[in-house]
């Protein structure tokens, strides 16, 4: 029995490390808004087996890169307190299988989404985890632009989701994905500053690293939670959404602007992780809004 | 001190995520050939 449950345990652990490698959750929020991209592009009946390709295409592309992306940090990783239990850094994993995995689902989902959907979604999905991989990755230890730069290929998925339903790009697409990029501003601000130290033992440079007050990470979050505002109402504006939209959106944006007011104004580890909690609910709220008062 | 038993059986863990994706990935894409082309855009 004991036998039993110490292999149960040493299973689990194992599923655990799979999951750490292609960033489970990171990948599950992937296809959340390429979920919602592909809902707000599709005119007419919905093709259920054209969305089935996008998704597990998608799933297999975002995997991937994250498996590539832990491959490539695997010693910067092993500084951290937050990533040093990776299975890389850890040991329990041979760098190069991760290595072969993260090609491997990186290009298998690319071919997929070309054949499933369309070129355009696949040249769009290469875009992602190669801007990812070759300019954001490295840029981390470059220049503290590099949560700018990362923010790109985090809002490129509901572009995905679109194009695959769609077959091209407009201003809504456009539109989805300036609202992903200005969420995760105050997102991973909120996130960098609460691990500075951390990120600085890592070798990051992060806007926050040289802000031990959080003066200017919370200006920038105030900054970027207002546009986000201004930008999330537009779908109720340009007749994507109902008007049901835009009041749930300005009152979803008020509240995430006020957690960021709120960081600037006590400047606490609580305050930015209260931003960073709001982040979470805010995101999945407005998407799910979206869908759901959309206009065909 | 990380036993290498562990690291194999990652490794095949690893090897049966890569033979789930190869099969799904395989059934959408014979899925869609029986269907036949039916985008409208």
């Amino acid at each position: 029995m004991k036998a039993e449950s110490l292999q149960q345990a040493q299973t689990e652990s194992l599923i655990g490390d799979i999951c750490t490698l292609v960033k489970a959750r990171l990948s599950f929020l992937v296809l959340i808004t390429t979920f919602v991209g592909f809902i707000m592009g599709t005119t007419g009946p919905m093709d259920y087996l054209l969305l089935a390709g996008t998704l597990f295409g998608t799933a297999l592309s975002a995997c991937g890169a994250a498996a590539l992306n832990q491959w490539w940090e695997r010693e910067f990783d092993a500084k951290m307190k937050r990533t040093q239990n990776r299975p890389l850094p850890a040991g329990r994993m041979h760098a190069q299988d991760a290595l072969y995995l993260g090609i491997f689902l990186s290009a298998s989902g690319i071919l997929l989404l070309a054949i499933a959907a369309n070129i355009l979604t696949a040249v769009l999905s290469a875009l992602t985890v190669g801007s990812y991989l070759f300019i954001y990755t490295p840029m981390k230890r470059i220049t503290s632009l590099n949560t700018i730069v990362g923010a790109i290929p985090g809002a490129l998925p509901p572009m995905i989701g679109w194009t695959a339903a769609r077959g091209g790009l407009s201003i809504e697409a456009w539109l989805l994905f300036t609202i992903l990029f200005l969420w995760q501003m105050p997102h991973f601000l909120a996130i960098a500053w609460m691990y500075r130290e951390d990120y600085t033992a890592g070798g990051f440079r992060m806007l926050t690293s040289d802000d031990e007050t959080g003066s200017s990470t919370s200006r920038q979050a105030i900054i970027y939670s207002m546009a986000l505002l201004a930008v999330s109402l537009l779908p109720g504006l340009i007749r994507m959404n109902s008007p049901i939209y835009f009041f749930g959106a300005f009152l979803l944006g008020a509240g995430f602007t006020g957690c960021a007011v709120r960081f600037s104004m006590i400047r606490n580890r609580n305050a930015a992780r209260l931003l960073f909690f709001a982040s979470i609910l805010y995101l999945p709220i407005l998407l799910a809004l979206m869908v759901m008062t959309r206009i065909p | 001190m990380i036993p290498d038993e562990i690291r194999k059986k990652n490794r095949r863990l690893l090897f049966a995520l890569i033979i789930f994706a190869l099969s799904l990935t395989a059934l959408i894409i014979i899925l869609m050939i029986l269907r036949g082309p039916t985008k409208t855009y």
